[in-house]
């Protein structure tokens, strides 16, 4: 409803102001109030006379750092800083397999835009919290293979892996998300369906569906199907995950005959780890030698686990 | 009687309450008690005894629970002769009308930037003892969705003193200035006691909600990300107001001063003391009976304070920090302008000082009863955070400078319900990267600085 707004870049001038005014001084946003008189616009301009250095955030203020900052899951306990989440376990190990730095930051699904983690926020090159909105960096989501082709992108060295775009990769990707990732949800998570499903939806007595991975659309949708089918899927999935890591070269080699580990590999850790970390897991994937052998090795060579 | 003077003694006998039908007589006993009490010195007198009936029928309208217009009848049970020694003997019959049990009503609310409307439903003397249940549901420019349920009781049979609980479910946008959406749901329960006569209220009471910072914007900060999650309070608040101003909206007298101590930590992680003061001081500087011009001078304040559970010290919640700026608070900057940032993101600050001073005249002489004025005003603010330095790194950062000012005229209008200013500034001093509101603003509210 103000008829002026200040123009000034929040970087670039002496006079500090923010950058989503400046929309209305440049024409682009029409105000419904009329404009003022250019002398009194000049006036108007004219200030603040004074600007001081911007205010010191908070403690928990987000600092910007200079390594990508992956945003993982605060609800399960880190091993060796992985995460027990296998969505955010494969991209934690595929950014070690590249060789890339990289920081986590412990997160709820709630701060991602499409209520899944992990997200990535971008290096930054400034030292301080950005007072500017153009500085804000932009979360890259995990939406198909948009967060491995960012990964990749960090270090483009690796060019014996397998690529991410060969069908066998992508069907391997498809039986981890839709066969494995289920299994963890009903192993991991309580049923979230509350006693009265009326109350969830309409007074949200719990905790709200974006603050716990627990009570996210995947586990409740893994709950929506019969459990002993979804583990049945779990264990076939499982099966065809060593007759793939058999067919190229056993536990001492790597998915399709790569010769650096590449995104299927980081996938199908990913979901050894989760599934490692409970009991069910750790007896059926342990019925499967080959596949326990391999998951041991990547971390021993990538992770110095002992 | 009354030609012969209204101090000779008298006894109120009895009390008679007509049309009661649904209260307590227990309730009702408890609350003209005073009336039949032997020892209260000013039901001695008949003069006495008529002021002490008016305050119990002022009480017995306070409850909520009768209609308006209540009758009194006074009448002697014996001869009237003032050769009778002793006092003389009265009974007092009262004959209320008790209100619609329950009352379900529809409307709109202005509160500080934000209209809103409502459907409201009211359960008078629920239990026959004024007990009242309500409940609202209600949606608005920036309250997405508020459901409540309150219980109030007077307690020992006095209007003034009430006990209270509620249920609440809310969801508020702050879109505008951090990017997110922030939903409570919880339960409080307190006591209220209010002293009219020194137009003072004190408020006792326990918080237990969640909040979640959800719903964030595709732009939002990182510091916002980080900051998404549920958090859960657990509080002990005492409020204390003391408003002694004419006519809130546009005092022309009279100061205001209420304070906020808020101590958490049971049970949760959210651990801090949380203290606010808000004060006000009006006078009317040129009492010119065609065109006065009156000072106001506002200042508020707060800190909130982090401290350790289980040995750690949690840093500060964005759902606790003072968030700052806006036509309400500090003129000349948006709705969260001030303070510290992250991008276009206000993620508020630990301890904040605020100060505004106005002179407001009338438009023309003779026009002192519309409640329209001209303004000038001044307002200055600061927020700040702490950091790793500390309280002291933070307290020299609230000398680091003049705080942030803006200065300008205005139109105000003072309605009963709600406050409206049109105003026009520039702020003088500001911090780099604060969101400057420069030339006109449009203010609607119930409290200015």
């Amino acid at each position: 409803m103000a008829s002026i707004d200040a123009a000034a870049d929040v970087l670039n001038g002496p006079v500090n102001t923010d950058r989503s005014s400046s929309s209305s001084t440049s024409g682009q946003r029409r105000s419904w109030w009329p404009a003022l008189p250019t002398p009194i616009k000049n006036f108007v301009d004219k200030f603040p006379l004074i600007t001081y250095a911007p205010n010191t955030p908070p403690l928990r203020a987000f600092q910007p750092r200079n390594v990508p900052t992956l945003f993982i899951t605060s609800d399960l306990p880190l091993v060796d800083g992985i995460s027990g989440d296998p969505n955010c376990a494969k991209y934690q190990i595929y950014f070690h397999f590249l060789s890339v730095p990289y920081s986590t930051h412990p997160a709820t699904p709630a701060a991602s835009p499409t209520l899944t983690l992990p997200i990535i926020l971008p290096s930054s090159t400034s030292k301080t919290v950005p007072i500017s909105h153009k500085h804000t960096p932009k979360p890259i989501v995990p939406t198909s293979t948009r967060l491995w082709t960012y990964i990749t992108s960090l270090n483009r060295s690796t060019r014996h892996a397998v690529p991410l775009k060969d069908p066998q990769v992508a069907a391997l990707l498809a039986l981890c998300d839709t066969l494995l990732y289920p299994a963890w949800c009903i192993l991991t998570f309580p049923d979230p369906t509350p006693f009265l499903p009326f109350l969830q939806d309409h007074l949200p007595l719990q905790k709200s569906s974006g603050a716990w991975l627990g009570n996210s659309q995947p586990v409740r949708e893994a709950y929506s199907r019969n459990a002993d089918e979804v583990l049945a899927g779990a264990r076939g999935a499982l099966d065809a995950l060593q007759e793939f890591l058999l067919n190229s070269g056993g536990w001492e080699g790597w998915f399709f005959g790569g010769q650096e580990p590449g995104v299927a590999d980081a996938a199908v850790w990913g979901f050894v780890e989760g599934l490692m970390r409970c009991k069910w897991g750790v007896m059926v994937v342990g019925e499967r030698p080959e596949l326990v052998k391999w998951w041991e090795r990547v971390g021993r060579e990538v992770l110095k686990r002992k | 009687m009354i030609a012969e003077g209204q101090d000779f003694p008298v006894k109120l006998t009895s009390i008679h309450i007509d049309g009661a039908t649904r209260t307590r007589p227990g309730f009702l006993q408890s609350a003209t008690s005073n009336l039949l009490d032997s020892g209260n010195p000013n039901t001695q007198t008949f003069k006495g005894l008529l002021g002490e009936i008016h305050r119990t029928v002022n009480k017995l309208q306070a409850f909520d629970i009768f209609r308006p217009e209540i009758d009194l009848d006074v009448t002697a049970t014996d001869a009237i002769s003032r050769k009778i020694d002793g006092p003389v003997s009265l009974a007092a019959k009262i004959g209320v009308k008790e209100r619609s049990r329950v009352t379900f009503t529809t409307g709109t609310e202005i509160g500080n930037l934000e209209g809103s409307g409502h459907i409201h439903g009211t359960f008078r003397n629920v239990l026959g003892g004024a007990e009242t249940a309500s409940f609202t549901a209600s949606t608005g420019t920036r309250t997405k969705a508020s459901y409540n349920a309150l219980f109030t009781t007077p307690i020992l049979a006095s209007p003034n003193r009430l006990g209270f609980v509620e249920a609440f479910s809310r969801s508020r946008s702050n879109q505008h200035y951090a990017s997110h959406d922030q939903q409570e749901q919880g339960v409080r329960a307190g006591l209220r006691f209010n002293f009219p006569d020194f137009r003072t209220t004190n408020e006792l009471s326990y918080t237990l909600k969640n909040r979640s910072i959800t719903s964030l914007a595709s732009d939002a900060s990182a510091t916002v990300r980080a900051e998404a999650s549920d958090s859960v309070l657990s509080a002990l608040e005492y409020i204390y107001t003391v408003d002694t101003r004419d006519y809130p909206m546009l005092p022309s007298s009279g100061n205001l001063l209420r304070t906020t101590a808020q101590i958490a930590g049971w049970f949760t992680g959210v651990c801090h003391t949380k203290f606010e003061v808000d004060s006000q001081f009006s006078h009317t500087i040129r009492p010119h009976p065609q065109f006065p011009v009156t000072f106001t001078a506002s200042a508020r304040g707060g800190f909130l304070c982090p401290f350790p559970s289980h040995g750690i010290t949690e840093p500060s919640h964005l759902a606790d920090r003072f968030i700052l700026g806006g036509p309400t608070n500090v003129r000349g900057f948006r709705d969260g302008g001030l303070g510290p940032r992250d991008g276009k993101d206000a993620i508020g600050g630990d301890f904040y000082t605020t100060l505004g001073a106005s002179i407001l005249f009338p438009i023309r002489k003779n026009d002192q009863g519309f409640p329209l004025r001209a303004m000038l005003w001044g307002n200055a603010g600061r927020l700040c955070a702490i950091d790793n330095g500390g309280w002291k790194a933070a307290a020299k950062e609230l000398q680091n400078g003049l705080p942030s000012i803006a200065a300008g005229v205005g139109l105000v209008y003072g309605h009963p319900s709600a406050r409206f200013e049109l105003t026009f500034g520039v702020p003088v001093v500001a911090r780099a990267g604060e969101r400057l509101r420069k030339g006109f603003n449009l203010g609607v509210g119930i409290e200015f600085l």
